[in-house]
């Protein structure tokens, strides 16, 4: 891939649109930094398909705000992308969203990525832009979310009993923690690190990467592959912006998004194995619960997740979601 | 006319300052009792950190209209000595015109900012975004109308002496 | 750089000059920007967009609880106990109260995170005292001007709570770091208040007639104070709360000690101390807002990635470059007060150096040393402007007074910015880093 990469042209043609694109993370590194892959073949996809006439500019390092923020920019068109935003950002726009958050629902990665690069991602893709005027150009689903804590290995859900689990405000998580009997304690990011290694808290969950990002795996002892959650992180075209494009341009945007996405999941899965290695060598205890023990996890948060969620969600999305995922699977052929 | 509009001021600082204290106390009480409730009872309740960021906002847009009103922004007076009387009074003048254009852009984004996210709803409250936007505009606002009674007040009566620098009346 | 950006920054500058209030020339500056600059009239809903998430930061919720419980803590006599208590240490050496005056701004900043409640808590006391024993005017609010400094560099501390959340650095391990430091200026100060003893002609100031249990009584009415860092620190550091929680526990135990170990805390003065906590807060989240939105000028401008490769291309070694950053801060703070400093340059800064192997917690602890030198600088110096204000005397014998204890301070803030171990061991001990 490194051969193919070449800086983001800065120079300034009068006649050259320029895309903004933000993002919370850096720049500059494939490996360290997530969305610097996707820039740059997104990049160079666009200035070749439509010969210089629009150049992505890129600002990392929450150079222009915070995810919240950037969604909130991108809606109203002071920049046209973001990355790295998750499902949860669009949730107060078109809380349907919120489907793809519920808990032990992709039974692997494949699926999930078959599901949402499919008929499925495009058509919540096309039902987010129409209420937020903010459209999902990449799915990226990349990684499981995993329980990790310093009190005693997970193996079921009674392992869970008793424990203070970070998780971010939102009501799944809440209530998905909550079904498994542990306390969930809303911590900032920024604070998280601090608070696992004073005891404020026990444990948190996320993916491996998103461990080795905050170096939670210094102050975390054991880290159970119960892959509740595909962490999916998303990049959002302005709507607005994207339905003006002329519609060979917007061809070229789509195949640009396409490509990026295709290299920089091939970057996560390169590094996913490398990333739990990373963990265990830093003396994390990993377990992988069993089949028998797996469906534990998913009996106990089933009902209480489900209820909450159907608050949120229009019946039909559940339906479809099932459905796509049976089909997924027929094609990639059996789970895992 | 002025008193009329000078008691009107004292009325809506009244009602901001006991505002602005009343939510300042709720958020003091809500982030200890989250201590207390995670330490001793093993629970956290989810919505405390996002009510007392948001409420925070509103405190400040609240008290940040009392400095207006109470004159007790932060200056450099150093040079204030140097300037010939009249020409400070102009310049003061200049000032106030130029805060009220800020507020006055101010409020008028606030209001777009709260009315555009009005049907999205936050994380954890999950209440509607305006309540926590409002708080930019009706700040401005009565930002705005003090400086416009401080204004008037000047034009009419002469701007006060003050002997002292105002890092005294200020509040840092 | 281009025109639309000098403009600003001769906006700022020019409007700050004239005697603008401060807020509004930075609102001022940034607005400009949205008229001058070609396209970015239709962009203007960042401005109140980005002055509200500016605001919205969860960590900076313990700048108010941190201001309020000192505002408590002063309120309920607790000054007047330090003093006392300091009095005891070391008023009976020769310059006594000069060193009380030191020792006391110590133990104060344990209990608050701000200079300015430093200099006006504590200030009309010390320097009537120090007026009292024969001391000047001018050298007694020089020195308590100075000794002002060193309280947020000892935690609690606001602008560590503000670089922090700018530079996603954890706040325990920066107030951590400040403590040493802090420490240090203090003794920095006590040095040059020693060698003047000697040139001088300064009196001792013992407490007369001391018995064993005037000493126990002095020692347990300070008591209650001295706790305050010690149940901060401790409970971040033992995990029953996060250094934001830390706040409210602050509040809560200053409350307490009001209402049942002083019985001084009344209702009404209650109420007035919040008021006058949320009229502080607000000022500096103003700032912070309108800052937020000239930082946000800067990277869309790409200041930051532009700052970085020129840094880079000049290939300085890092103590070269600490040195002229250094510099530039202190020139700064000649005009631009700490706040603004560290949200203008913190998030610029911060990654560069990183980069360049500087530890963010150390970077941190110089970036806010300097910023607190900043208070200590004409024409832009709040300190000294408070300092004149409380003791009557003018700016300019303050500034000559307070020109030795200056030096004093840059001594200690070289040793900082090349010997990291100074700021670095404290949180590497409790593996905060
Ligand atoms: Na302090
Ligand atoms: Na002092």
């Amino acid at each position: 891939v490194g051969a193919v990469l070449s800086p983001v042209s800065s120079h300034d043609a009068r006649a050259q649109e320029i895309v903004k694109f933000a993002t919370v993370d850096c720049e500059g590194d494939i490996v360290d930094c997530p969305y610097y892959a996707y820039t740059e073949i997104f990049n160079q996809v666009l200035e070749a398909g439509t010969s210089g006439r629009y150049t992505l500019q890129v600002f990392p390092n929450s150079q222009l705000g915070d995810l919240e923020s950037l969604t909130e920019q991108t809606a109203r068109g002071i920049i046209q992308m973001t990355a790295g935003q998750n499902a949860g950002q669009l949730a107060g726009y078109y809380p349907s969203i919120q489907i793809v958050e519920m808990p032990y629902t992709f039974p692997s990665l494949e699926v999930g990525r078959a599901v949402m690069q499919g008929e499925f991602g495009q058509d919540l893709s096309d039902a987010v832009a129409e209420a937020s005027g903010i459209r999902i150009i990449s799915w990226l689903p990349s990684a499981f979310r995993s329980f990790a804590n310093n009190v005693r290995p997970i193996k079921t859900p009674k392992d869970m009993e008793g424990l203070k689990i970070r998780v971010q405000p939102v009501p799944i998580h809440l209530a998905m923690v909550e079904a498994l009997g542990a306390s969930a304690t809303p911590i900032a990011w920024g604070e998280l690190y601090n608070a696992l290694q004073t005891g404020v808290v026990d444990g948190q969950e996320n993916a491996p990467y998103v461990i080795l990002l905050g170096h939670l795996e210094e102050v975390q002892k054991f880290y159970t592959l119960d892959n509740h959650l595909l962490n999916m992180p998303l990049v959002f075209i302005n709507e607005e912006f994207y339905q003006g494009l002329s519609e060979e341009d917007r061809e070229v945007f789509d195949r640009a998004a396409r490509l990026a996405t295709y290299s920089m999941l091939g970057i996560i899965a390169a590094k996913e194995t490398q990333d739990l290695k990373k963990i265990a060598d830093a003396g994390v205890e990993i377990y992988s619960p069993t089949p028998e023990e797996f469906q534990q996890f998913v009996e106990a948060t089933r009902e209480p997740v489900r209820k909450v969620l159907e608050e949120k969600v229009d019946a039909e999305w559940f339906d479809k979601l099932d459905a796509a995922i049976k089909n997924a699977q027929a094609e990639i052929g059996g789970t895992n | 006319m002025l008193n009329v509009l000078e008691k009107t001021a004292d009325i809506l600082g009244w009602i901001a300052s006991t505002m602005a204290r009343l939510m300042l106390i709720f958020i003091a009480a809500i982030l200890f009792l989250q201590v207390v409730l995670r330490y001793v009872f093993l629970f956290s309740l989810p919505w405390p950190e996002e009510a007392a960021r948001y409420l925070m906002i509103w405190v400040v847009m609240l008290a940040g209209s009392l400095l207006i009103k109470d004159d007790q922004l932060v200056t450099v007076d150093f040079f204030d000595k140097l300037w010939p009387r009249r020409l400070l009074v102009a310049r003061n003048v200049l000032f106030r015109v130029l805060l009220a254009g800020l507020l006055g852009v101010l409020f008028w984004q606030g209001i777009d900012l709260a009315t555009f996210s009005a049907n999205r709803t936050t994380v954890a409250l999950q209440i509607s975004w305006f309540w926590p936007y409002l708080a930019i505009p009706v700040g401005a606002g009565l930002m705005l109308f003090h400086m416009l009674v401080l204004a008037l007040r000047d034009l009419l009566r002469g701007p006060p002496e003050h002997h002292e620098p105002t890092v005294l009346r200020a509040e840092i | 750089m281009d025109g639309s950006l000098l403009v600003i920054i001769g906006l700022l500058f020019g409007l700050l000059l004239l005697g603008s209030p401060v807020i509004f020339a930075i609102g001022f500056a940034g607005l400009a920007y949205f008229l001058v600059e070609p396209g970015m009239l239709s962009m203007l809903p960042i401005f109140a967009h980005k002055m509200f998430t500016g605001m919205d930061v969860f960590i900076w919720l313990s700048i108010p609880l941190f201001i309020m419980a000192g505002e408590i803590m002063t309120s309920i006599g607790m000054t007047d106990r330090l003093l006392g208590f300091s009095r005891l240490l070391v008023g009976s050496f020769r310059g006594g109260l000069a060193y009380v005056n030191v020792v006391g701004s110590m133990l104060f900043g344990g209990v608050s995170g701000s200079a300015l409640a430093d200099i006006s808590a504590l200030g009309p006391v010390e320097i009537e005292m120090m007026k009292k024993d024969g001391y000047r005017a001018d050298f007694a609010a020089a020195l308590t001007v100075s000794s002002a400094v060193q309280g947020p560099i000892i935690p609690p501390s606001i602008p560590f709570i503000i670089f922090s959340s700018l530079t996603q650095t954890s706040v325990a391990a920066l107030f951590l770091a400040g403590a040493i430091p802090g420490i240090l200026i203090g003794a920095a100060l006590m040095a040059v208040v020693f060698v003047m003893t000697r040139l001088g002609n300064f009196p001792a100031n013992p407490i007369g007639n001391l018995t064993f249990v005037k000493i126990v009584r002095i020692v347990l009415e300070a008591m209650w104070a001295l706790l305050m860092p010690v149940i901060i620190i401790g409970g971040i550091v033992s995990g029953i709360f996060t250094a934001t929680e830390a706040a409210a526990v602050a509040v809560a135990y200053a409350v307490l000690i009001g209402v049942v170990a002083y019985r001084n805390l009344t209702l009404r003065k209650f109420w007035a101390i919040v008021d006058r906590t949320a009229r502080t807060s607000a000022s500096i989240y103003l700032i912070v807002g309108f800052a937020t939105i000239i930082s946000w000028i800067l990277a869309n401008e790409r200041v930051p990635s532009e700052l970085g490769a020129l840094i880079e291309g000049a290939n300085l070694p890092v103590w070269a470059l600490l040195l002229m950053i250094n510099l530039f801060f202190l020139i700064n703070g000649l005009w631009i007060g700490d706040s603004v400093q560290l949200l203008l340059f913190a998030p610029l800064f911060t990654p560069i150096l990183a980069a360049m192997g500087v530890d963010p917690v150390h970077f941190g602890v110089i970036m806010v040393m300097n910023v607190m030198i900043g208070l200590l600088t004409p024409p832009y110096g709040l300190a000294l402007y408070l300092g004149s204000a409380v003791s009557g005397e003018s700016l300019g014998a303050i500034v000559r007074q307070s020109l030795p204890f200056l030096l004093a301070c840059l001594f200690v803030l070289l040793l900082v910015t090349y010997i990291p171990a100074i700021s670095l061991t404290l949180p590497r001990f409790f593996g905060f880093i």
